[in-house]
Parts: structure tokens; C-alpha cells; sequence
């Protein structure tokens, strides 16, 4: 009787333990990308000075500003923005480089806020840095972002 | 007073023809910067997909010169888990952040690029990923139409061919050859 309660006891934690291992691997596996639109700031940054440091040395504004997924806020001023094929957009700011700027890649909920920006404006982005390049003009690249209040 | 003339007929002449010689190059440059490129893999397990709208490419209509550059971390996934193998994983997109392609259109000379139309053209040149350059030979279509050009191409990379390495764990759930969708429209390039 005391085994058999034992092992009944045993198969239950273990069948419990299976059912919450695969529960976990289960959500891990459905979740979806951060929102890094609308998630806390890592790191707070005048458009000027995140591109400064990608101009200055890529591969330490890389360990920086790119991995581990930081959400990055960045202040700066509307240089031009340029509609994509699928209705979203993408906002790039001046850094002081006439040939440089922060190309910031808009989430579609966010098509109605940035509908009513223009040249000029002083605005606060965030979203997710994915680093520089530079083949037309020298760009750093920000996707996933909304407007920040 | 009759050479100063000369001198002057020849410089005026020199700076309309080096103007001219700049709108000429600058003609024949076309641009973008939100191209669209994306990727599949499938499987009858699992279907990936992963789109990246910020490539930068310039295509020369006249030398027949293109080129593309990305970034890999710039791929958005749906899933955090596919985002976070891809990145650190497989491609180690921190290590190697870009990808580029350089090379020219296969016979520049049968195309005018300058026409409205549709040009079926083979395209070859050096695909880098992954710190492993490959050169590549495929074909795409080109619709010129009113100033703009809509570039679309579709063809398969081989991931083991840049040391990209998918853990047996997951080897079924991956393709062994990824579908690449190539989608631009390219305008003319204008200095600001």
C-alpha cells in the first residue's frame, strides 16, 4: 500500500513536471519578437551621437547599441520621410552629416502619428538598432519603431 | 585681346561640357534604400519567413554595375526563438553584420535601360555572408517604367555554402535550400 501511494506519487510529479516542461518550451517557442516600440528605454541618445559612435568605432556601437536587444530612443530632427510599398515608413534624422543620417523604419501602428510629421520636426523615436551601412549614403538603421511621447 | 577670347571660349566650353558630363553619370544611377528582400524556408514541419525592407542598393543602367548591401539583424522573424537562432546561431550576425552582393548585368549592351519595358537579365557577381564570399549567376526581371525601375528576382542559396551550420537538432525543421525574394524599386539618384 505505502509503495504503491509512493509510486502513484511519483508518476503524478513526473507527468506534472512533463506537462509544465512542455508547456514552457511551448511559449518560448510562440513568443513573439519584443515590442520594442512600446517598451521601456535601455538606452536614451541624441540622433548626432548614436551616429558619431558608429562612425567612430562600428564594432564597439555594435556591442552597444545593437545586441542583447536594447530598445534605443533616439531625439533628433526629420530630414526627410520616405513611404515604403507596404504603407508603412521610414523616417530618417539628421546627425550633422549632410551625407549620414538615422534611418528609422516605422511600425504600421504607428502609420497615423507619422502621417502627421514632417521635414523639420523635432522627433523621439525608438525602436530597435540593427547597426550601420553605408553604400548610397552612410546610414544607421533602426527598425521596429514607434513614436515616442 | 584676340587670344584672351580664345581662352575664354575654351573654358566656357570646358565647364558646359563637364556639366554635361556630370548630369550624364548622374542619369544613369539609380537607387534605394528601403529595399525589400525576403527569405523561406519551408519544410513540412515548420515555415520561416523573414523580411528586411531596409536594403541599400545602386544599379548603373549604362555599365550595367549593381550592388546591394543589408544587414542581417535587420531580417524580422514573427517568433523571438526563430529571431534569436538566426542571429546567434546560424548567420552570427553580431561577428558578420552584412551582407553584400556586387557584380553586373550579364550584356549591358543588348539592354536600353533608358525605355519603358521589361528586360528578363541575368545578373553575376560576389554574394558575401557569413565572412564567405561566393560568386552567384541568376536571373531577375527588370520593368522600366516612367523614371522608375521595379527590380524582382527569386533564387536559393545554400547555407552550408557560407559556413552556415544547422544543428541536427533542428535540421528537419529547416530547409536545405532557403527561397530568396528580391523586391526594389529603384529611383533616380539625386544628391541632396
Amino acid at each position: 500500500m505505502k509503495i504503491k501511494g509512493k509510486i502513484r506519487y511519483i508518476i503524478v510529479a513526473f507527468a506534472f513536471i512533463v506537462v509544465a516542461g512542455a508547456l514552457v518550451a511551448y511559449y518560448l517557442y510562440q513568443k513573439p519578437v519584443k515590442n520594442f516600440a512600446n517598451s521601456t528605454a535601455d538606452i536614451t541618445i541624441e540622433a548626432k551621437d548614436l551616429f558619431d559612435a558608429f562612425i567612430k568605432n562600428e564594432e564597439k556601437a555594435i556591442t552597444k547599441f545593437v545586441s542583447d536587444d536594447k530598445t534605443i530612443k533616439v531625439k533628433g530632427k526629420i530630414l526627410e520621410i520616405i513611404a515604403n510599398s507596404d504603407g508603412t515608413s521610414v523616417i530618417s534624422l539628421e546627425v550633422g552629416d549632410p551625407e549620414g543620417a538615422i534611418s528609422c523604419n516605422m511600425e504600421k501602428e504607428y502609420s497615423n502619428k507619422t502621417s502627421k510629421l514632417k521635414q523639420g520636426d523635432i522627433v523621439t523615436i525608438q525602436g530597435q538598432c540593427t547597426g550601420y551601412q553605408e553604400l548610397i549614403s552612410k546610414e544607421v538603421i533602426m527598425m521596429r519603431c514607434g513614436i515616442s511621447d | 585681346m584676340k587670344n584672351h577670347h580664345i581662352i575664354y571660349a575654351i573654358f566656357f566650353i570646358s565647364i558646359i561640357l563637364s556639366a554635361n558630363q556630370q548630369t550624364a553619370t548622374a542619369q544613369e544611377k539609380y537607387v534605394s534604400k528601403n529595399g525589400h528582400i525576403w527569405f523561406y524556408s519551408q519544410t513540412p514541419l515548420e515555415t520561416i519567413e523573414a523580411h528586411n525592407n531596409q536594403v541599400a542598393t545602386i544599379i548603373n543602367i549604362k555599365t550595367g554595375a549593381i550592388a546591394f548591401d543589408l544587414l542581417m539583424k535587420s531580417f524580422k522573424f514573427k517568433k523571438a526563438l526563430m529571431e534569436e537562432h538566426f542571429n546567434e546561431n546560424y548567420v552570427h550576425s553580431e561577428t558578420y553584420p552584412k551582407c553584400t552582393f556586387s557584380g553586373k548585368i550579364v550584356d549591358i549592351n543588348n539592354f536600353n535601360l533608358t525605355k519603358n519595358g521589361k528586360y528578363k537579365v541575368e545578373v553575376e557577381g560576389d554574394l558575401t555572408m557569413h565572412g564567405v564570399t561566393k560568386k552567384i549567376k541568376q536571373t531577375g526581371t527588370l520593368e522600366v517604367k516612367d523614371d522608375k525601375i521595379y527590380a524582382t528576382s527569386k533564387f536559393d542559396v545554400k547555407p552550408e555554402d557560407y559556413n552556415i551550420e544547422i544543428p541536427k537538432l533542428v535540421r528537419d525543421k529547416i530547409a536545405s535550400t532557403i527561397e530568396v525574394n528580391v523586391d526594389i524599386v529603384y529611383q533616380l539618384f539625386e544628391k541632396r
